[in-house]
């Protein structure tokens, strides 16, 4: 039976209850828009790897060599299971552009072998063997040196300088997140990759038949443990650092984390806000029950059964979430194509198309409904528990007892007035829990959101500039001996210089298994801390791999000599980005048995120096990369901190519009539920303003009750958010600044002004006669 | 004490029927043991003073509320024991109500308002019919909000005939209307009882009302007080108040 009484007046409560409708709207968009704009970007970046992996022909397993024979091929493709083997000759090189940026030569597959990692070219042409080499330059470090096809670019490669000539622009799986030697994020200003002819290339490098990195595809259903042992045998003698798989292949693992933690994003903060409008659907629907209880008894009065009225309540709260949910649905998708725009600066796949996918709306539709569903629940049920006969009866009295104030000394002393406002907070606790809930959901989302850009400053701060104190970093090709440090010391504007060993390293723990450069730090150092006594480790190792102080864990030197030895763990240390394992150099060089050396030099230089120290060190032969702490910021602030600032600038402008709903729908309801006592007081001969103060100031004890529960609360979340996003790669502090703490007061304050002028409005000129009646 | 009424079988018939509720933190022994009979065609006025157990005895008898203890029933149906799925399709199919402060949705018009009865029952009238029987035909498309209180009272009443009950309840219908209004409630309350031949009762605490009951029950401190019989009931025009 279609109940079209029943439907026109949804429609109009629709019109008639339009704060009421246009609140809730507004949180299930945020909410569901934030859900489908967070999952679709997941969604896009997890499509452009498969895609980008899938074409470009991404490896299974990899290995580096120091120089093997092209030869080794066969031998390599007889391991059984391999399917296909792709040998490269690489060559690092310093470039001739200003603050000397390092690269990496890669050779192209000869003619005939398409080969695996294939380099996908955005622009320009393959390069061809002419006169002046061509070469194909990474995307991300042309556009960040505004580099194009046809340009020529002077580097030093094989210690010789040469000039090359920019054939196009290209982009390979393994390449995706790109981090040079040394430092700790993406830099496209400072390193890149180019790629060349097998023939140039090996004229260049005079490397000749030989190849440094190789990468295998594996037939499916293969024990890749076997064919990782059959290949780590025969690279052996070659310098292998070991053969590792495509989980542990640098750029694959950064890009896997990110789409980890763009989907634990995707999953939390809407999660969250979708909570909050769950609260708030409640809280208005279970106003609304009251508010109607007449009709609601008439309705059965009339005839109708619980559950029909029960249904009729729902379908009016699922419109209400129907216009959110798909206003939401317009703006996750502006808001997803926004957020994977962003992207683009981090990770270089070849195209990163934004689509809002069906799953995901179909995902932003779901947790509408089911954030409607359950906050109508409580409120339907009371309509079942709502006898008519009750209902039609005038409203009881609400309960008040005389409480410990009242019987105390002041007691008597006691204003009425002020009794009025006490006994009122005080008589439903759970009432006024329920209120003060709800204005410190307002507070959590903005302190959440707004913490963001405390954790972002702290990370700058703590890492960058306190943790570490110098101008510039160089690393060397191979280590030299300690007295040659002066050297470098001596250089005109070198204020102070450290040095430090650094080992590539598997290091082994129980099942685990990591390779990573193990630094040997000075015992008191200056330029970096933490100062390291013993073992250190990132806290990433005690958390994941469960290793505890006094455990052994067993390191394998992945340079010449292959030496193995174990150390135990003497203390961990937190890095906010990436993982480290530290102890003091002259361990290392006891443990290598070498003598005193370094590989690392930091230097702190006087800032009007800079350029000419630059350009003393990019001149020397021993120079690997040189990193200057301001490129690491610029670098950090242009692709993390854009990644973390757009992110919480959505969360910022989300939990603004939320919070703002949120309170002004509580200070709404807060002054519902009081109006008919204005009126009363007002009849009663109280001018307006008093009648309304006193009631303002009920509100106004919420709210600030409110302040202290949400910070709180606001905290607490902040932390369980970074908990559940932590990643290998990141291992934040939380910090929420007072600013955080005052700005989320001037918002919300300005917001309960507001609030309370609108309410001081509508009482004012809601004439007395209709206020005294009013179930509103 | 039972009272008997014309010999003819009763639609409802209660028997010690108790009601004890709590109204915040009172104890309100609404009904102390009453004892009714009412008949098909009756037109019966329960008279009181306000708190005396009219409206409580009401609404157990329109299957609104429960009772404490006792027996009411309904024809063969004891509504005393009985859920609230049959309470619900009771009141939908056999009773309907008239409240004294009318009670409409005031989100929907007049004619809608009596569609919310008419889409759920078997056999109703058509609504502007309903609305013509109380003549009010012509303020069909008005809300609440655009009707005066005796046309808010023409509505209900037209909302609860639409359906063709067999029991007619009214609680205080003149109650908030003045004289002339509620003389016209009145007059469309006897049209629907002569032409449809519905059981009337009507609470009120206005004397003069009574003179058009067939019966006059009256209620005080939750038990029946008296009951007349008016075999010569008065017409309408010859009552004041």
């Amino acid at each position: 039976m279609v109940k079209q009484a029943l439907n026109t007046k949804i429609l109009r409560s629709l019109v008639r209850l339009r704060f009421q409708t246009v609140s809730i709207a507004v949180l299930v968009a945020c909410g569901s828009g934030l859900l489908i704009a967070a999952w679709s970007s997941y969604d896009a970046l997890q499509r452009a790897k498969q895609h980008t992996y899938d074409n470009l022909h991404f490896g299974d397993i990899f290995a580096e060599v120091k120089e093997a024979p092209l030869s080794l091929e066969s031998r390599i493709r007889a391991i059984p299971g391999v399917r296909e083997v792709d040998l490269r000759l690489v060559e690092s090189a310093l470039i001739r552009l200003p603050g000397a940026p390092s690269a990496r030569f890669i050779s192209l597959p000869e003619a005939g072998s398409p080969g695996l990692d294939r380099v996908h070219l955005k622009s320009g042409t393959l390069p061809a063997s002419t006169q002046i080499p061509e070469i194909l330059v990474s995307e991300g470090f042309a556009l960040a040196r505004t580099l194009r096809p046809g340009d020529t670019l002077g580097g030093i490669v094989g210690g010789r300088q040469w000039m090359f000539r920019i054939s196009g622009l290209g982009l390979s799986p393994d390449s995706v997140y790109l981090i040079g030697p040394g430092s700790p994020l993406p830099d496209n200003t400072r390193y890149g990759l180019v790629w060349m002819n097998r023939k140039d290339l090996e004229r260049i490098s005079r490397k000749g038949r030989t190849f440094q990195r190789l990468s295998l595809k594996v037939s499916p259903g293969i024990s890749t443990t076997g064919v990782i042992e059959d290949l780590d045998r025969i690279l052996k003698p070659y310098g292998s650092s070991g053969s590792f798989l495509r989980k542990d292949q640098l750029s694959n693992r950064l890009v896997e984390n990110e789409i980890t933690e763009q989907k634990t994003l995707a999953v939390l903060f809407p999660g969250i806000f979708l909570g909050i409008a769950t609260f708030l659907i409640h809280n208005t629907l279970a106003r609304l029950v009251q508010m109607e209880r007449v009709q609601i008894a008439t309705l059965r009065a009339l005839g109708y059964r619980s559950l029909e009225i029960m249904v009729h309540y729902l379908k009016l709260a699922l419109s209400m979430i129907a216009i959110g949910a798909v206003a939401g649905i317009a703006l996750g998708t502006g808001i997803g194509s926004l957020m994977s725009r962003s992207y683009q600066a981090f990770f270089r796949f070849p195209e990163i198309v934004f689509r809002p996918g069906f799953d995901a709306i179909l995902l932003g539709l779901l947790a509408s409904v089911t954030a409607g569903v359950l906050g109508a629940v409580s409120a339907l049920r009371s309509i079942r528990a709502l006898t008519p006969a009750e209902a039609l009866r005038p409203p009881a009295p609400q309960r008040f007892r005389t409480g410990i104030l009242d019987r105390s000394f002041i007691g008597p002393r006691i204003p009425v007035r002020i009794r009025m406002i006490l006994r009122n907070s005080l008589a439903h606790p759970i009432r006024l829990a329920w209120n003060i809930l709800g204005m410190a959901c307002a507070w959590i989302l903005l302190i959440m959101s707004l913490s963001w850009n405390d954790i972002l400053e702290n990370l700058i701060d703590e890492r960058f500039l306190r943790q570490s104190r110098e101008t510039l970093s160089m690393s060397l090709r191979t280590p030299v001996k300690d007295a040659s440090a002066d050297s470098w010391g001596q250089i005109p504007g070198v204020l102070e210089h450290e040095t430090y060993r650094i080992l590539p390293v598997r290091m082994r723990f129980e099942q685990h298994l990591k390779t990573l450069a193990l630094t040997g730090a000075p015992l008191l150092p200056r330029l970096e801390l933490p100062a390291v006594e013993g073992l250190a480790l990132s806290r990433y190792f005690q958390k994941v791999w469960g290793l505890n102080v006094g455990d052994r864990v067993a390191f394998e030197s992945l340079e010449d000599g292959k030496k193995h030895f174990s150390i135990p763990v003497s203390h961990f240390i937190q890095d906010a980005i990436g993982v480290s394992a530290r102890v003091p150099k002259t361990w290392l060089h006891s443990l290598l048995d070498e003598e005193p050396s370094f590989n690392r030099i930091l230097l702190r230089v006087n800032p009007s120096s800079v350029p000419d120290v630059l350009e003393r060190l990019e001149a020397s032969p021993l120079g690997k990369s040189i990193v200057t702490k301001r490129d690491i910021l610029v670098s950090f602030a242009r692709t993390l901190g854009t990644l973390i600032r757009v992110s919480s600038l959505v969360l910022v402008v989300f939990a603004i519009v939320m919070a703002v709903a949120l309170l002004l729908n509580s200070i709404r309801i807060s002054f519902a539920e009081r109006q008919k006592e204005i009126a009363s007081l007002r009849v009663l001969g109280l001018p307006f303003s008093t009648a309304f103060d006193l009631l303002l100031s009920e509100t106004a004890i919420q709210w600030i009750l409110a302040a202290p529960v949400g910070c709180v609360a606001g905290n607490l979340l902040t932390r369980a958010a970074l908990k559940a996003m932590h990643a290998e790669e990141y291992d934040f502090t939380v910090v929420i600044s007072p600013r955080t703490y005052a700005l989320s007061f001037i918002i919300l304050g300005a917001c309960f002004l507001a609030g309370s002028h609108w309410m001081r409005t509508i009482c004012r000129t809601t004439p007395l006669p209709d206020a005294i009646k009013t179930e509103e | 004490m039972t009272f008997s009424g014309p010999e003819r079988a009763p639609v409802f018939k209660a028997r010690n029927l108790v009601k004890t509720y709590t109204w915040g933190e009172v104890t309100v022994h609404a009904l102390r043991g009453v004892d009714l009979d009412l008949y098909e065609h009756e037109m019966v006025v329960l008279l009181g003073p306000s708190g005396s157990g009219k409206t409580t005895l009401l609404n157990i008898l329109g299957g609104l509320d429960s009772a404490s203890s006792g027996e009411v029933f309904y024809r063969d149906h004891n509504l005393v024991n009985s859920d609230e799925e049959t309470l619900t399709r009771f009141r939908r199919e056999h009773v309907g109500f008239v409240f004294q402060f009318y009670n409409l949705i005031a989100s929907l018009t007049a004619v809608e308002n009596i569609r919310l009865v008419t889409e759920i029952t078997s056999s109703p009238m058509k609504p502007e019919d309903a609305l013509d029987l109380v003549g009010i035909k012509a303020l069909a498309d008005r809300f609440p909000s655009q009707l005066s209180g005796g046309e808010q009272q023409r509505v209900s009443i037209a909302r609860a005939i639409a359906k063709r009950p067999d029991i007619l309840l009214c609680d205080e219908p003149t109650g908030a209307l003045d004289y002339e209004t509620g003389r016209k409630v009145l007059e469309a309350i006897q049209k629907i009882h002569s032409e449809l031949g519905t059981l009337v009762v009507i609470i009120t605490h206005n004397a003069a009302i009574a003179g058009i009951a067939d019966r006059v029950i009256r209620i005080e401190n939750g038990k029946i007080a008296e009951v007349r019989i008016q075999p010569d009931r008065l017409a309408l025009d010859q009552i004041r108040w």
